[in-house]
């Protein structure tokens, strides 16, 4: 490689991460306790189903339209927005909102117990975990904070491609994992910050490559609506909205949806007229049956009025790449050795952008052919 | 510099031997949890534990 190449590299690597090291940062560490939330939220009493024993939601219960009518009776006025299973307990959630199109902050989630039918009350919310979530999801800047720390997570993604060139002229004189604790601090850094960052390399790719695919999510879905949703439900078009009070019986619409599901567990419904259905529709989304698709929700779209089925089709492509993200961002999905390797990839994770910080922090005044040189020789010539 | 040419030269393949190891048993761990319980989840852990066994082991041979 000659000096010239690795100076583009470096001025990628160097650029990409000043850019984003300080979100990352943020992100590495607010994604530390997110990781066993579950976990925090059982410890702190907010695992609300842990107490609830019985048949799960997903699979039978009380009649949902009684369960509606309770969910209605305690937020008069608003209309149904989401209905939402477990198949682990009996808990059901219902969302509620002023409109079937109002946003996020005027929603309500009420808890329910649907082998009871007992009222849970609206989901505890505003706690440390919940201003967590927010600080990582968006910053509490909504969509455009999460475009922005999407766009920080492609950053990350570059400043790794970068990185890993880089990795190959620093390294040819140096044997894998050589740590040279006691020549000077900044030797030091330098091979903490390549032995960490090439041995977590594939991991830190797929948590920021998926991290990023997160942050695109409401667009996502919204081009879902805009194109085969549109087409799913071509026949409707030029139709009225149809009003909450001509919403006919749940427990048909998911008959009619488990007809074409048979076997299947839902995991929510969709009112009309939401981010996630049509103006006429119940759109019933089903779990896939094996561990993988599990994660790939299919949707059952029924007839609100008349609870027949109208179409069910796979989501496209981009929206299954979003839907295999969330595991994947998340590490939720290999009970709780995984989240313990989840978190300490995270952590070697900050100490590759806290050498960095250092390295790039440290003797600010040398010049873009110092460092070049530093990498080329893999800081060998460096002295004591 | 003298001290640096005294040293062989790596080959590229000789670089990221390892780190490539490392990066394929990170994603065959990533996806067998993902594809299944049990069995599948003991083998990623497994293959996810060996890039933290790699810094281990780096760390123990640190030259001071």
């Amino acid at each position: 490689m000659t000096r010239r190449t690795i100076k583009s590299w470096f001025l990628i690597h160097k650029w990409t991460s000043i850019v984003s090291t300080l979100f990352l940062l943020m992100l590495c560490i607010t994604g530390l306790p997110l990781i066993f939330h579950d976990e925090i939220e059982a410890a702190l009493g907010e695992d609300a189903e842990a107490a609830l024993a019985g048949e799960a939601s997903s699979a039978g219960g009380l009649p949902l339209d009684t369960m509606l009518d309770r969910a209605l009776a305690e937020r008069p006025g608003e209309v149904p927005l989401f209905m939402a299973f477990s198949n682990d307990s009996p808990l059901l959630t219902v969302t509620t909102g002023p409109a079937p199109d109002g946003p996020g902050e005027a929603m309500t989630l009420l808890f329910f117990d649907r082998a009871t039918g007992e009222s849970l009350g609206p989901a505890p919310g505003g706690g440390v975990m919940d201003f967590l979530l927010q600080l990582h999801t968006d910053m509490f800047l909504g969509l455009p904070g999460m475009l922005f720390l999407g766009a920080m997570g492609v950053f990350f993604v570059v400043a790794i491609v970068s990185g890993v060139v880089l990795y190959a002229p620093f390294m040819r004189r140096l044997r894998f994992g050589t740590l040279r604790t006691a020549r000077s601090k900044r030797v030091k850094w330098l091979d903490w910050h390549n032995l960490l960052g090439a041995t977590t390399l594939a991991w830190a790719l797929v948590v920021g490559v998926t991290g990023a695919i997160n942050a695109f999510a409401d667009p996502l879905v919204e081009q879902w609506q805009d194109s085969e949703l549109a087409d799913m439900t071509a026949a409707y078009e030029g139709a009225a909205p149809l009003p909450p009070e001509r919403y006919g019986s749940l427990d048909r619409a998911m008959a009619s949806a488990r007809a074409a599901q048979p076997g299947l567990n839902p995991q929510f419904i969709a009112f009309p007229g939401g981010d996630w259905s049509s103006r006429h529709h119940y759109a019933v989304f089903f779990q896939g049956g094996t561990p993988l698709t599990r994660h790939l929700l299919t949707p059952a779209l029924i007839d609100a009025e008349t609870g027949a089925l109208t179409d069910m089709r796979a989501m496209p492509w981009y929206n299954q790449a979003l839907m295999l993200s969330k595991p994947l961002h998340f590490g939720d999905y290999g009970a709780l050795p995984l989240k313990i390797l989840w978190a300490l990839l995270d952590l070697a994770t900050i100490v590759v952008l806290v050498s960095g910080l250092c390295l790039w922090l440290g003797k600010r005044g040398r010049s873009t052919d110092e460092r070049v040189a530093e990498i080329a020789a893999g800081a060998v010539s460096q002295p004591a | 510099m003298t001290g640096a040419r005294s040293r062989s030269r790596r080959s590229l393949g000789q670089v990221f031997l390892m780190p490539a190891i490392l990066a394929l048993a990170s994603l065959a761990g990533l996806v067998s949890g993902l594809t299944g319980d049990g069995v599948r989840d003991a083998l990623s852990w497994a293959l996810l534990t060996l890039p933290l066994l790699a810094i281990a082991i780096a760390w123990r041979r640190r030259t001071s």
